[in-house]
């Protein structure tokens, strides 16, 4: 019995510990990169660009496309902020999902929507459009009423009409900066189009002072919960998606805000309506046809924050949201399994997908062994102390270190100069994450993953789930 | 074996914590000094946006107490200088902040160009360019010997185009870097009509992103002496080349000779074909319509809808012609 | 303008004309119309007998008629040989004009032959810009001005100025603009300007919002915004939405600062209500004398 207890013992011990090993190694590559790139534009003025990609002739044009589905509160706040950005070519595309509200009727007097006979320019499959009007005011404000379909349908509706070349996927709930549209397009522009996909650095906005559809002025969180959350993007921020954007290998970008090659996501069928994580599914999708079909186009991360977004403010609504992501992720995962060690796909096949196999998707199970490691050795007796001890001081350094390393390095690195009062409480918090925040997150997406396997075959219910985040969570 | 991992784990974690403590301790300092900072350059555009506005203004005369002694006095400077040059054109004005710029900046935007930092860098270039301080464009020209960034290349470029124009056709066509279509429009279109000439000439020494830029550029300009050349890339291999000069040709807003162009209604490239329906509509209905008629029929969706469109609308005019006697 | 066409303009009594005079009066501030009260009268009436008298005013009364506008007022004087006229939206100038063709009008019918050569009749005008100015009083300064307009050579028009001086006008500005630095240049360039008879307040904001939530809009007051289209939280198409939703909205005139010069997007402005659309950077002196004519022109 205790030959087979301390050989378990040793496995799992093992086991964790290379994980652990090559993750803290992974992860510190990623974070000396990240300063790297960063600090190379420190200080830089960005202005100078901003002000000659204003002009019309310069640019490529873009539909902005913005789903909406009851969301009759902040319908007409968010498209006069999406009609001041700053951009000199754009039509903007609002897609009324059925909504059973008010949405529709507002937006149509609002800006003296006229129904027009507008052809279809694609042919994405999606549910019956019933009506496409256009502004009287703003001859590029469009709106297309449909039947519901989900924020995927109703996405590929407005691909459909769009006129541009680019398109721009904005969630209805997201926050912009004036120009955020010049920022992330600036990839795109710059490469003659070789960018076939940019997606923003996206922020947390809660605890910040936000009014109408700007934030106005920038004060830590007090809630612990989201503060944690704020820290875990910023690690995420500089502990993959820089990384990952410079050799190609980004495998999500926000659909809060992101910039799509309209043809490239038309050729992929554009967003799948079945599947939770759309905008990862999309960017999956993309690098899949764009090496099969052996294309030079890259798909880049705007390490610029250009989009704010509302996190989760209750326990339960995080958990909703993690199991979710959580899902959506091994779905997408799951559904090009084939791309996985398959020289085929170069580095996104040979190195994105083992990595976020393993340390996304399988990496919470593993670490949540490891917790369940520490806790026996405990109960076991003194022969697997120093493991659990030496268990103890990975987790320490993995996670609370890499985390305070993350606040300060943004910190340094983009020049924000924070508060003391605001960075000493968020080491304070980092420490404390080992113990609650994140066997939580583990936990739930522990969860998701269980979730996966139990529930594959009903994807088209699951999908019908809540439209924004924002309403997936309240 | 375990114990000494545990070593080595405990070891790395102290030398993380004190590299930690270090920045910490780094960016408390410098946020103290950036408040330092930033203090001075308000305290500078309070005291001083007035005189610099009675000086724009002719309503005081230049005083010495405004020219700025640190670098913080310097951005703030900059940034009285920049809110007007974004939003005033007063002719007037703009001379006022290029004399200034030539006789007080100088030595401030040449140390930064041979900065180590990148980003300041790119910034000295940027200002030189906003301020027009011609004074640093021997500093630049020689900057352009040394290993630098597409981007940085392309700033020097931009001033040398600014300052020295005689001088850029030679430098742009031996850039060692390849810059991108959008890059290469900025260029085309601050040139002066002779040096858009000159490139023209040599059009064949470009790349191709450069050709598209000026083929763009052309139509944009509506250069109307430029139509045999654009006639001439007609018949490039490049169908890029063709689409976008059938592109310009369409801007430059004048009726063809359709035979010149027949070939192109029959394309096996959409976009050319897309483009033959635009340049239709210059044309008399009675030579356009049996054209547009076929193209109703294109296999390529855009091609189909414009068509459609152009008949819809020339059947409404004849419609209203028809029906004006009855007035 | 035959007066066959318009309903019988009518003759107020002097009694009357009092209520008149204060109503048009207090409108002149608010509509910023300046009105002229005309008094004629006949030289050396002893000239006249009664049946002649009685004769010429009717032949007066007839012209006045056919002259008068339908938003004009015609009344009556106690003593004789003497008609009141207040003709609305009209200065100086327009009374001046008025008089002649008058003049013109009653030497070409003839009329003037009838009594003598030429039909002797004196004007005396008062232009009204403020609302200080009794009736009484300006009735006996015109009486003045009837008689030094009688012996002077230059008449038959005297001009009485006492009721003409205007109020100082306290008109609003307010910029709405992000950059400090510019929004400062924008406040000195307006504190500058210089003008008689209007006082102009300014005061500026940072974002849309903090515009909508003063109280700062609520007033009556003519209120000139300048604003940037591009402002944080609320921008500039917000703020002018919201204002146009307003009762009384035509006190505002909207300037609109934006980069966007193409067509469209000044289209869509001017529908939304935008009244001057400014496309940066722009020349200042450009904008000042705009802003100074839209001022100038407030009082017609």
């Amino acid at each position: 019995m205790n030959r087979w207890i301390e050989g378990i013992m040793y496995f799992f011990g093992w086991t964790i510990f290379c994980y652990m090993a090559i993750v803290i190694l992974v992860y510190s590559v990623m974070l000396v990169f990240a300063q790297i790139e960063l600090r190379r534009q420190y200080k830089l003025d960005k202005r100078d660009l901003e002000e000659s990609t204003i002009d019309a002739v310069y640019s490529k044009p873009v539909s902005i496309i913005v789903p909406v589905y009851n969301e009759q509160a902040g319908v007409i706040d968010s498209i006069y902020s999406l009609l001041s950005l700053k951009y000199p070519q754009t039509e903007l595309l609002v897609v009324n999902d059925g909504s059973k509200d008010g949405t529709l009727q507002l937006v149509m007097e609002h800006f003296r929507m006229v129904c027009v006979d507008k052809p279809r320019a694609g042919k994405l499959e999606t549910k019956r459009v019933t009506g496409v009007y256009q502004s009287a005011i703003h001859s590029h404000l469009w709106l297309i009423d449909k039947e519901n379909g989900g924020k995927a349908d109703a996405l590929n509706a407005g691909i459909n009409y769009s006129r541009y070349p680019y398109f721009c996927s904005i969630d209805g709930d997201s926050i912009l900066e004036e120009n955020s549209l010049l920022r992330v397009m600036k990839p795109i522009i710059l490469s003659n189009g070789a960018v076939a996909a940019a997606g923003g650095n996206v922020r947390i906005v809660n605890g910040f002072h936000v009014q109408n559809g700007a934030v106005h002025q920038t004060m830590l969180s007090n809630s612990a919960l989201i503060v944690m959350q704020v820290i875990e993007y910023l690690r995420a921020f500089l502990m993959g998606r820089i990384a990952l954007s410079r050799w190609n290998m980004v495998l999500i970008i926000s659909g809060a805000f992101s910039v799509f090659n309209k043809k490239l996501v038309v050729e992929v069928g554009g967003y799948s309506c079945n599947t939770i994580g759309e905008d990862m599914e999309l960017v999956v999708k993309l690098h899949r046809f764009i090496k099969e079909q052996d294309l030079d186009n890259r798909i880049e991360f705007v390490p610029d924050p250009v989009c704010w977004t509302e996190a989760p403010q209750t326990l339960k609504g995080l958990r909703n949201q993690r199991r979710r992501w959580h899902q959506g992720l091994i779905q997408s995962l799951w559904a090009h399994k084939r791309m996985t060690f398959n020289p085929k796909y170069g580095a996104v096949g040979l190195i994105s997908f083992p990595y976020f196999w393993l340390v996304e998707c399988l990496g919470p199970l593993i670490e949540i062994g490891g917790y369940i490691y520490v806790v026996a050795a405990f109960f076991l007796g003194n022969i697997y102390y120093e493991f659990a001890i030496l268990l103890m001081l990975l987790f320490i350094l993995y996670g609370t270190l890499f985390s305070i390393a993350s606040v300060l390095l943004e910190a340094w690195s983009m020049n924000t100069y924070p508060r003391r009062r605001e960075v000493i409480r968020m080491i304070l918090l980092a420490m404390t994450e080992v113990f609650w925040y994140k066997p939580l997150s583990l936990f739930w997406r522990v969860e998701g993953l269980i979730r996966f396997l139990l529930r594959r075959k009903t994807w088209g219910q699951i999908a019908r789930v809540g439209f924004s985040e924002k309403g997936a969570a309240e | 074996m375990i114990t000494v991992a545990i070593e080595w784990v405990a070891l790395i974690i102290l030398l993380f914590t004190l590299l930690l403590i270090g920045i910490t301790l780094y960016l408390f300092w410098s946020r103290t000094r950036e408040k330092a900072n930033q203090h001075v350059k308000k305290a500078y555009i309070e005291k001083h946006n007035r005189h610099w506005y009675e000086y724009f203004r002719n309503l005081a005369p230049f005083s010495e107490e405004m020219v700025p002694v640190s670098p913080y006095e310097i951005e703030a400077v900059e940034e009285i200088f920049l809110s007007y040059l974004m939003n005033v054109s007063d002719a007037d004005i703009r001379g006022k902040i290029k004399q200034f710029a030539n006789e007080h900046l100088v030595g401030h935007y040449k140390r930064m160009l041979s900065s180590r930092n990148w980003g300041k860098r790119m910034n000295s270039l940027y200002r030189i360019a906003d301020f027009q301080i011609y004074a640093l464009l021997d500093v630049c020209e020689q900057m352009e010997r040394a290993k630098l960034s597409r981007d940085e290349y392309f700033q020097l470029l931009k001033i040398k185009l600014l300052f020295r124009e005689e001088r850029f056709i030679e430098s742009f066509l031996f850039m060692p870097v390849k810059m991108s279509e959008f890059q290469y429009k900025q260029y085309m279109l601050l040139l002066s009509p002779s040096l858009l000439e000159q490139l023209k000439q040599r059009y064949t020494e470009l790349v191709p992103e450069c050709r598209y830029a000026l083929i763009d550029t052309i139509g944009i300009r509506k250069e109307m002496d430029t139509l045999d050349f654009l006639k001439a890339c007609l018949r490039d291999e490049d169908s890029e080349i063709r689409i976008r000069s059938l592109k310009a040709i369409n801007e430059l807003n004048i009726r063809i000779d359709l035979t010149e162009y027949d070939s192109f209604i029959a394309s096996p490239v959409w976009e050319e074909r897309f483009m033959m329906t635009l340049l239709l509509q210059r044309l008399p209905d009675e030579q356009s319509l049996p054209y547009l008629e076929k193209l109703m029929n294109d296999s390529s969706w855009y091609v189909r809808e414009e068509a459609g469109r152009a008949i819809s609308e020339r059947r409404q005019r004849a419609g209203k012609r028809d029906a004006e006697p009855a007035y | 303008m035959n007066s066959k066409f318009f309903r019988d303009i009518p003759i107020i009594s002097e009694e009357h004309i009092l209520n008149i005079f204060t109503l048009l009066k207090a409108n002149v501030v608010r509509s910023r119309k300046t009105i002229s009260v005309v008094l004629i009268s006949v030289l050396q009436q002893e000239r006249y007998n009664p049946d002649q008298q009685m004769e010429l005013t009717q032949q007066m009364y007839n012209h006045l008629k056919a002259k008068l506008r339908q938003t004009d007022v015609l009344f009556q004087l106690d003593r004789l040989l003497e008609w009141g006229v207040i003709l609305s939206h009209s200065g100086e100038e327009e009374a001046k004009a008025f008089i002649q063709r008058l003049y013109e009008e009653m030497k070409r019918t003839g009329v003037a032959g009838e009594f003598g050569d030429p039909f002797p009749f004196v004007a005396a005008i008062a232009e009204i810009g403020n609302n200080d100015i009794e009736f009484d009083d300006l009735m006996n300064e015109s009486r003045q001005a009837l008689s030094e307009a009688a012996s002077w050579p230059g008449g038959p028009i005297g001009f009485v100025r006492s009721g003409k001086r205007r109020k100082a006008e306290r008109i609003k500005v307010s910029i709405l603009e992000s950059n400090e630095i510019f929004k400062d240049i924008f406040r000195m360039s307006l504190q500058n300007l210089r003008f008689d008879d209007i006082q102009l307040d300014i005061r500026d904001f940072r974002d849309g919002l903090e515009f909508l939530d003063s109280d700062w809009y609520g007033s009556s007051h003519t209120h000139i915004v300048i604003t940037n289209d591009i402002l944080p939280r609320k921008n500039g198409m917000e703020v002018v939405y919201a204002l146009r939703q307003m009762p009384n909205n035509g006190k505002f005139i909207v300037f609109m600062m934006t980069k966007r010069n193409a067509e469209e997007d000044m289209i869509a402005a001017y529908e939304s209500g935008v009244d001057h659309y400014i496309v940066k950077p722009f020349n200042i002196r450009l904008f000042e004398s705009q802003l100074k004519r839209v001022l100038v022109r407030l009082w017609s």
